[in-house]
């Protein structure tokens, strides 16, 4: 039942490990950022925590999980 | 961002931390983020030399991209902290708004007229020269002091504190502080 992890990732080649890291990743982002956007939209206090710096959040951090994606499709 | 405010009460300063406190935690992930580049090329540079192992560069590229949106999502709550804590002055209360992290949020106050004290700290050189500073408020109902952080302009803040201060509250401090000297 309780597998070593490096039996358990054993099967998975190393690019699906990696897609596989990078799916958690998409997943913990998507939630963070809805807890984060529900904070500036109870207690927002304007433009810090506005659609622009709201866009601004969104826009570099798809760059940054574009850029782990891009990494992967060239594995 | 609602705050329930008494009849006739109403808000006449806020306040968050200071710009500089919001820097030096830009300036540390920045900071972390170069750190990881420098360190990755010196690493790559010895395993080269030393004709070991090194992760091909889409694996570096996937690393960094991962490790820079960590440290993105760090800032981000940081940010998120700086501009959901607040300080509010009103013509009654001295009002604390502050967001210890996601989901724990305490509003807590206090009525001008139990002031005793009240002081404005500028500790070293670049609070000086950027002036801001923390603002020390006792009490009469609490033990330990009330401290406004990192707050812009703190000696300004505590003379307009001081200003609505009930002028009979004052008095009766100041005989408070006599008959103990007594």
């Amino acid at each position: 039942m309780s597998a070593p992890l490096p039996l358990f990732i054993a099967p998975f080649s190393f690019p699906t490990f990696l897609w596989g890291i990078f799916g958690l990743t998409l997943i913990v982002f998507c939630f963070y950022s809805l807890v984060l956007f529900y904070h500036w939209k109870t207690y927002g206090v304007g433009f810090q925590t506005g659609p622009f710096v709201s866009l601004i959040y969104l826009g570099v951090s798809s760059l940054f999980l574009f850029t782990m994606a891009a990494s992967l499709a060239l594995l | 961002m609602r705050i329930d405010l008494q009849p006739n009460e109403q808000i006449i300063r806020s306040a968050v931390k200071h710009w500089w406190y919001m820097c030096t935690k830009g300036a540390a992930i920045l900071g972390l983020f170069f750190l990881a580049l420098v360190a990755v090329e010196l690493v790559s540079g010895f395993a080269e030399g030393a004709h070991l192992p090194f992760p091909s560069e889409p694996v570096v590229a996937f690393a960094l991209a991962f490790f820079a949106l960590i440290l993105w999502m760090a800032f981000f709550t940081f940010w998120t902290d700086y501009y959901l804590d607040a300080y509010y002055v009103t013509t009654e209360r001295i009002i604390y708004v502050e967001q210890k992290s996601f989901f724990n949020r305490e509003i807590s106050s206090f009525r001008i007229d139990r002031i005793q004290d009240i002081a404005a700290d500028t500790p070293g050189f670049i609070a000086t020269m950027l002036r801001f500073g923390d603002v020390r408020i006792t009490t009469a109902s609490a033990l330990q002091p009330f401290v406004m952080r990192t707050v812009p302009n703190p000696e300004e803040l505590k003379n307009l504190i001081i200003g609505y201060i009930p002028v009979h509250s004052r008095q009766q401090n100041c005989n408070e502080i006599d008959s103990t000297n007594i």
